[in-house]
C-alpha cells in the first residue's frame, strides 16, 4: 500500500474529478448487471 | 483484492443480498426498491486498500423511511471491515445539491452505531469546478496505517482543493 504522488497540480486536479465521478460509473455498471441478470429495464 | 461474503452478510442482514461482483451485491426491498451497494478500488491517494463505497437507488423511487435498508448497509459494510488493512472512501452523492444532508445523516449513522469507538472517521469538504463534495474516510483504528492514510488523505484534499 504507497501512497500515490502526483507531478503537477494538473494531474492531481484530474485525479480529484476522477475521485468524485465514479459514482456515475458505479451507477452505469450497477444498471447493466440488474439489467442483463433480469431483462428488466430499470427507470432513471 | 478483496473478496466480501455474501453468506457471511445474509446471516445477519435483513434483506437478502444478492453478490454481484468481488465487492458488489444488491438487494431488493419488501417494496419493490432495487438498491446497489458496495465498494470499488479507488486509487486517488494510495495505489490499494482504498475503496469508495456507494449505495445507489437503481428503481429511482422511494417508499417512507426503512430501517431495514441502513441495518443491511450497516452488515455490508462491517464485512468489508472484517479486512483490517482497508479504507473506506464515502464521498455524498451531489444530486439535487443535497450532499450536506447526506452527510449529516452518514454522521448520524455512524455515530449512533454501536462500534463507532472501533473506527476513525474523517471528513473534508473541497469544491472541484464550481461543485461542493464532501468526502470522507472511514477506517479501523488499528489500520497499520491509521495517520498515514489519513494525513495522505488531508493532503490529496485540501492542498488541491479550490476552496
Amino acid at each position: 500500500m504507497e501512497a500515490i504522488i502526483y507531478k503537477t497540480e494538473e494531474e492531481r486536479l484530474e485525479a480529484l474529478r476522477k475521485m468524485v465521478g465514479m459514482r456515475k460509473i458505479f451507477e452505469a455498471r450497477a444498471r447493466e448487471i440488474y439489467e442483463k441478470k433480469y431483462g428488466i429495464s430499470l427507470a432513471q | 483484492m478483496i473478496k466480501l461474503s455474501e453468506n457471511a452478510i445474509n446471516q445477519r442482514a435483513p434483506y437478502k443480498v444478492e453478490q454481484t461482483g468481488d465487492t458488489s451485491f444488491m438487494f431488493e426491498t419488501k417494496y419493490g426498491v432495487v438498491y446497489s451497494v458496495g465498494f470499488m478500488q479507488d486509487v486517488s491517494f494510495y495505489n490499494e486498500g482504498v475503496y469508495q463505497f456507494y449505495l445507489i437507488n437503481l428503481s429511482s423511487k422511494t417508499i417512507g423511511v426503512d430501517k431495514n435498508i441502513s441495518e443491511t448497509v450497516r452488515v455490508v459494510i462491517e464485512e468489508f471491515f472484517t479486512h483490517k488493512e482497508v479504507v473506506m472512501l464515502y464521498i455524498c452523492d451531489t444530486a439535487d445539491m443535497r450532499q450536506e444532508y447526506r452527510d449529516r445523516l452518514f454522521k448520524i449513522w455512524f455515530n449512533t452505531y454501536e462500534k463507532c469507538d472501533l473506527y476513525s472517521l474523517y471528513t473534508e469538504g473541497m469544491t472541484i469546478d464550481n461543485v461542493r463534495y464532501l468526502s470522507s474516510v472511514l477506517l479501523r483504528k488499528d489500520h497499520p496505517l491509521h495517520n498515514q492514510v489519513l494525513n495522505k488523505f488531508h493532503d490529496f484534499i485540501v492542498q488541491h482543493n479550490q476552496e
